[in-house]
């Protein structure tokens, strides 16, 4: 009977420890604790409830903005308010592209090493690659130059002997299953799936005014003015072309990558 | 054999970004850093030939915003400040390893490159009950900021809850948190506040640091100049509607719709200083007052209890509807440090030129004391 304790688990937002009791390559018993307590429930007694929105939001940074209408929420259920329309639809699309790219966050840049080996791309066939991301998808960057450029700039990466963000791997380890090819592929993705994050949540940026923590919530309503014939107004016929432009090229990237 | 990525000049030829370009991106930094136009050659110089300094980011009582924030980097792009200009060992949101192999990689860095690394904290650190609040690989927060931050070259406390406590040291503070400052003092220290901090400022610290190998001048709280500097009221686009009297008097109101000044709704902005306004966030989006929202003073000290609540006005704005300099209503705010220092060698030219002037070098400063409960402003 063996004891295994992972202490950070990393690639998530707060600070976890699991410990697993293992007997014959069976794990027989666990226990998981959260070793960081802040005690917001504690710090938001007695405040404002106009603001606690602002506060609720700071529970986590990485799932952001989805405390915030959560407790925004409870306040308007509880004095009975109702919203206006517009209101509805501008923390619908806050919180839409939140789902968004957040699943691709943690797709990619929090779970995807669990299972790509990186040092193993390096041993994929440019061409293959290629071949085997044309059959998935139409996605317009899935060439064997393209799988070169990205395997070049992994192997200067691990030639230059500082691997950082990468140099606490298992790599070469037998739980990874992926052929190398199908690493090559999802490294290229990772790194595109870095700048695509960046671009989508401009969308809370124009609505929210930042990301991550974007502040516009009321109770009652949002802070987005809205006006067709004012250039100030927040948003405006330049601003909702603007949101569209972005939705259009962040649903491209999931559908086709 | 391939040649080696070991800077930014050759990662940015990579990605098809010409010189010019790339000089470009260095005015850019220089810009922002207000450092005189004459060092352009010296950033481009550094950025192509650092050598890839070590960085570990530490995660506290953390909300993993100043991570995510950090991801958000658009000039230079985070992958670049990742892999390409540093190398990132540890961070517990983003790295490869977990459990001991993380910690392994982290004692590593501590023991071989002691007084080389930088070490950038997010989230504060609890000291109440043997800091309990907060273990990693069953060490305290304490236990390791107090190694890591101490054998670094540099430490970057980025966001408010690092700087000096943040959200989590407010009333009652249950878990005795106090920022990294208070927590290990004596290290070598630069606060970037905000919640979280902004990408920008985060950048052009690291390069300013990769340039000059020292950090950039601060002020009394050892928040840089450059970012903490100005008040946001100087800078906001909605200054004229403030001193013409246009105010938004009710959410959706006529005002709200125009763009007016936000005051009235309760916006900290006569109050609080950041260059929010100018560098704007997620690659020159936007800024809260732009959207709609007034300004919460989140790079302000303590703002969680001393710029609360945030919907009512501030009490005393000082220069109502009068057209007042940064300087003279940013006193109490940013009064820098009046220490004397001398002119030696290129960083400390670029110190120099970077002080504020004498006037508020040497001025009697207030810091700012416990919250003020709101008062009622005659409606005009």
């Amino acid at each position: 009977m063996a004891r295994i304790v992972v202490d950070p688990v990393t690639r998530i937002e707060g600070h976890l420890r699991i410990e697993a009791e293992v007997d014959g390559g069976t794990v027989t018993d666990a226990w998981s604790s959260g070793t960081m307590f802040r005690g917001i429930e504690l710090i938001l007694r007695g405040r404002d409830p106009r603001e606690a929105w602002i506060w609720a939001q700071r529970i986590c940074g990485v799932c952001t903005t989805v405390h915030a209408l959560a407790s925004v929420r409870a306040v308007e259920n509880a004095l009975g308010i109702a919203i206006p329309d517009n209101a509805r639809l501008v923390r619908s699309l806050i919180a839409g592209s939140q789902v968004v790219q957040d699943h691709v966050i943690h797709f990619y840049h929090l779970h995807a090493l669990d299972w790509v080996d990186i040092a193993n791309a390096l041993e994929a066939d440019p061409a293959a690659t290629a071949t085997l991301a044309q059959s998935i998808s139409p996605w317009e960057k899935s060439s064997a130059t393209y799988f070169k450029g990205i395997q070049d700039r992994v192997r200067g990466l691990v030639d230059s002997g500082q691997l950082s963000l990468f140099s606490s791997g298992y790599w070469g380890h037998p739980a990874y299953r992926l052929p190398p090819e199908a690493n090559l592929m999802a490294v290229a993705h990772y790194i595109e799936a870095l700048e695509w994050q960046r671009d989508i949540i401009r969308i809370q940026a124009v609505l929210g005014g930042k990301n991550p923590h974007p502040q516009t919530y009321l109770v009652g309503g949002m802070a987005t003015s809205m006006d067709p014939n004012e250039p100030d107004a927040t948003i405006t016929f330049e601003r909702i072309a603007f949101l569209r432009e972005l939705i259009k090229t962040a649903r491209r990237f999931v559908e086709q990558v | 054999m391939l040649q080696l990525e070991r800077d930014l000049r050759t990662a940015m030829e990579r990605h098809g970004i010409t010189r010019r370009e790339f000089l470009g991106f260095c005015m850019g930094m220089v810009a922002t850093l207000a450092i005189p136009p004459r060092y352009l050659g010296q950033v481009s110089k550094a950025l192509q030939n650092a050598n890839r300094p070590v960085l570990v980011w530490l995660e506290f009582q953390d909300c993993a915003g100043n991570s995510e924030s950090m991801l958000r980097s658009s000039h230079p792009p985070v992958l670049d400040v990742v892999l390409d200009t540093l190398s990132w060992e540890y961070h517990e949101l983003i790295m490869a390893g977990a459990g001991h192999q993380a910690e392994e990689a982290l004692h590593r860095i501590v023991t071989e490159q002691q007084g080389q690394y930088l070490a950038v904290v997010e989230g504060s650190i609890p000291m109440a009950d043997d800091g309990v609040y907060c273990t990693i690989g069953g060490r305290s927060a304490l236990d390791i900021a107090r190694e890591v931050c101490g054998n670094a070259a540099a430490t970057i406390a980025v966001g408010a809850c690092a700087w000096d406590g943040g959200l989590v040291r407010s009333s009652p503070n249950p878990t005795g948190a106090v920022g990294v400052g208070e927590a290990v003092p004596g290290i070598t220290l630069i606060n970037l506040g905000g919640c979280p901090h902004n990408p920008a400022n985060t950048a052009a610290v690291l390069v300013h640091y990769l340039t000059f190998g020292e950090l950039p001048a601060t002020d009394r709280y050892n928040r840089p100049l450059f970012a903490y500097g100005e008040l946001i009221h100087d800078q906001c686009e909605r200054r004229a509607h403030f001193d013409a009297g246009r105010f938004v008097q009710a959410w959706g109101d006529e005002g709200h719709r125009k763009g007016w000044c936000l005051y009235k709704m309760g916006c900290k902005g006569p109050e609080a200083t950041y260059n929010c306004p100018i560098v704007r966030w997620n690659d020159g989006t936007s800024w809260p007052v732009k959207a709609g929202h007034g300004c919460i003073a989140c790079a302000s000290p303590r703002f969680w209890d001393t710029m609360t609540p945030f919907y009512n006005r501030l009490p005393n704005p000082p220069g109502f509807g009068v057209d007042v300099t940064a300087g003279e209503i940013g006193l109490w705010l940013t009064g820098a440090t009046a220490a004397a220092f001398a002119a030696h060698g290129v960083a400390s030219a670029v110190r120099a030129r970077m002080r504020p002037d004498e006037r508020v070098v040497n001025a009697e400063v207030e810091p700012p004391g416990e919250p003020t409960p709101p008062a009622t402003i005659d409606e005009e």
